[in-house]
């Protein structure tokens, strides 16, 4: 990771001719949002000073109380490799305070930094994610909306019909690397129009960092390819929707904690107590790392999307999955969270939920290594294999009962996202959908 | 010559239809259309024409934002239409592209030498930048020659024309460009100096 310090951030700023900065931050919901200040004002930006009104992102705080800072991570500092002709553009993502100069406890980066913390005051030193993030790119429409029409017709890993949506993801490879990304894979996914760009490990922070980037990144390439990418996890009905797996491994001391040469499977404690403490506690965490809606679209049979609660070294449509890699690339394959989340969030939810498991060393079920959705529901209740909500309603309630939640979120993200969730929840409940008046209008 | 390839923008159908008859008698070739701005940046990213003639007046953007990611990202050369209150306005905007602001109602001469002149200057920027890439390529490799060149001196106790004869040698044995060979001594030397 660059370590750059506010005397490199100006001096590069200047030497790249940078004219002006976004100052980012994730609101509770995972949307970006950004300040943008020119270069005169960066030095200021970069002592903390600089100031927004707080009331007016979603879920942040009421009108009264609503002046915040932004305090800038120098580390972050990255020049947009789009639009080379014009004015450099770069962009600097901000922690965000209280004017009282204490964190601010509804911004998720610091969530995700708490979480972090109680790690490491555990002995465990970094959390390494490794996300691989699924896109769908769709055509736009003569007013600039996207629509449901792909592009293509290429299935998984087709090499063959080089198009739009090929080109496009090319770019947009290209882009993030010249943003310091390191681009571990990228290819065609099982869907029509479905993409996925994988980059490499990064702590928790970057990682989320990164994520965020990602998102918008390929938002604009795809927009200066004149298409439209979504990260909406299930935009079709009958085809795959979009996942976002993600690779978690804990390190203590530089050494992979999941890893132990002499351990069931060469998995040390460390690991099954993680796998044990994800399982107990993935029926709340599934309100964050599954967001919306649509997200339970998604988590449903037939398209290699999770629903059933089970682990295996085997078995790829289990919920979680260790892949063969072992050594200090031992680690966890989370298969459940989408893109639309809110990473910073999901990713605190994740570390937590296994660090209780370690704490309590909470022993996982045994792994499941046939094919889950082959078993009858009386085998699946034999085995003891729970499933994931199957809506944001039970995942919602499933959150209003966890205490561990409340805890990992903080009380004021808790309050607003469970009051948020059940306004998007009682919106979407009392619509008429196209597919009732599909079934009912003609025949009652 | 090869005929000079087009793709043409606009909403206006009637503009359009004049706009292609005047080209294809003036000899281009027509690559296609696009109605609105995102379908000319799917199409002229896929047919890749040397010209886009893009009219001012492209929904849902319009056609200067089109003519910017054209140019930014080296699509193609980009003739715009603007009625020429616009033309001011964005000829001030546009003075970093190199995209030439044709004013309507155009006369049929001097659209024609609008276009023509785009398509060679466009054929000029294209050499340039391969020149200058090839200037760039060669200067890399000498840098990293005359660096190799130095250390295999100090380390081996050999002249220059010894040193260069040495890496010239390894590169031809190899099949590997002498930049290469040059660039591996020189990481080697570096780790052994660590």
């Amino acid at each position: 990771m660059k370590t750059l310090s506010k005397e490199d951030v100006l001096r590069i700023a200047k030497e790249q001719d940078v004219k002006f900065i976004r100052l980012q931050f994730t609101d509770i919901f995972g949307m970006l949002k950004n300040v943008a200040i020119t270069s005169e004002q960066l030095e200021n930006a970069l002592d903390n000073k600089c100031m927004f009104d707080g009331s007016s992102i979603q879920g942040f705080v009421r009108i009264e109380e609503s002046d915040m800072y932004l305090r800038p991570d120098p580390n972050t500092f990255a020049i947009f490799p789009w639009r080379p002709q014009t004015d450099k553009v770069a962009r600097l993502i901000c922690d965000v305070y209280n004017p009282d100069g204490t964190p601010f406890e509804g911004d998720p980066r610091f969530v995700l930094k708490k979480a972090l913390k109680k790690a490491a005051d555990m002995g465990y030193d970094t959390f390494s994610v490794g996300p691989e993030c699924e896109f769908f790119l769709f055509l736009t429409d003569s007013e600039g909306k996207p629509t449901l029409t792909t592009h293509d017709s290429a299935g998984y890993f087709d090499l063959a019909p080089v198009d739009l949506g090929e080109n496009a993801r090319r770019e947009m490879c290209l882009a993030l690397e010249e943003m310091g990304f390191e681009i571990e894979a990228s290819h065609h996914e099982v869907a029509e129009g479905q993409h996925e760009i994988d980059f490499k490990y990064e702590n928790a922070l970057t990682a989320a960092d990164n994520i965020m980037t990602f998102k918008m990144v390929v938002k604009i390439i795809a927009q200066r390819n004149g298409l439209y990418a979504t990260f909406m996890p299930k935009p079709i009905f009958g085809i795959n929707g979009s996942g976002m797996h993600t690779n978690v491994s804990l390190f203590k001391n530089g050494k992979n904690a999941f890893f132990s040469e002499n351990g069931d499977l060469q998995l040390s404690d460390d690991a099954y107590w993680f796998i044990g403490g994800l399982i107990k506690n993935i029926r709340a965490i599934a309100a964050v790392t599954n967001p919306l809606v649509n997200s339970y679209k998604r988590l449903v049979p037939g398209y290699e999307a999770p629903v059933y609660i089970a682990w295996s070294a085997k078995n790829r449509s289990s919920l979680m999955r260790i892949p063969a890699a072992r050594g200090s690339s031992t680690r966890i394959e989370l298969r459940c969270p989408d893109p639309s989340c809110n990473p910073y969030l999901a990713l605190a939810a994740i570390l937590t939920a296994g660090l209780d498991g370690i704490k309590n060393r909470i022993q996982p079920p045994p792994a499941t290594d046939k094919n889950i959705f082959k078993l009858s529901e009386e085998q699946r209740i034999d085995e003891g294999i729970d499933s994931l909500p199957g809506s944001l309603k039970e995942a919602i309630d499933e959150l209003k009962r966890s205490e561990f939640m409340k805890n990992v979120l903080g009380e004021h993200i808790y309050r607003k996202y469970i009051e948020a969730k059940e306004k998007e929840w009682d919106n979407y409940r009392t619509k008429i959908t196209g597919w009732e008046i599909d079934q009912y209008l003609s025949r009652y | 010559m090869d005929a000079a390839t087009i793709v043409t923008a606009s909403e206006n159908n009637a503009l359009i239809k004049k706009l292609r008859d005047v080209l294809v008698e003036n000899g281009y070739k027509i690559l296609g259309h696009a109605a609105d701005g995102n379908d000319c940046i799917r199409k002229l990213r896929s047919l890749k024409p040397d010209i886009a003639v893009l009219d001012y007046d492209l929904p849902p953007q319009n056609g200067f934002e089109v003519a910017k990611i054209a140019v930014e990202d080296k699509l193609c050369g980009v003739v715009l239409l603007a009625s020429y209150e616009r033309k001011n306005i964005i000829d001030s905007l546009a003075k970093s592209y190199d995209c030439l602001v044709v004013g309507r109602p155009l006369g049929r001469e001097s659209f024609v030498a609008a276009v023509d002149f785009m398509v060679k200057s466009r054929k000029r920027i294209i050499e340039l930048e391969r020149e200058i890439e090839d200037l760039k390529e060669t200067l890399e490799t000498r840098k990293e020659i005359e660096k190799a060149k130095g250390l295999l001196m100090k380390h081996l106790n050999i002249s220059e024309g010894q040193a260069f004869r040495m890496i010239q040698k390894q590169s031809m044995d190899k099949g590997i460009k002498m930049s290469e060979i040059a660039k591996a001594i020189n990481l080697a030397y570096t780790l052994k100096e660590d």
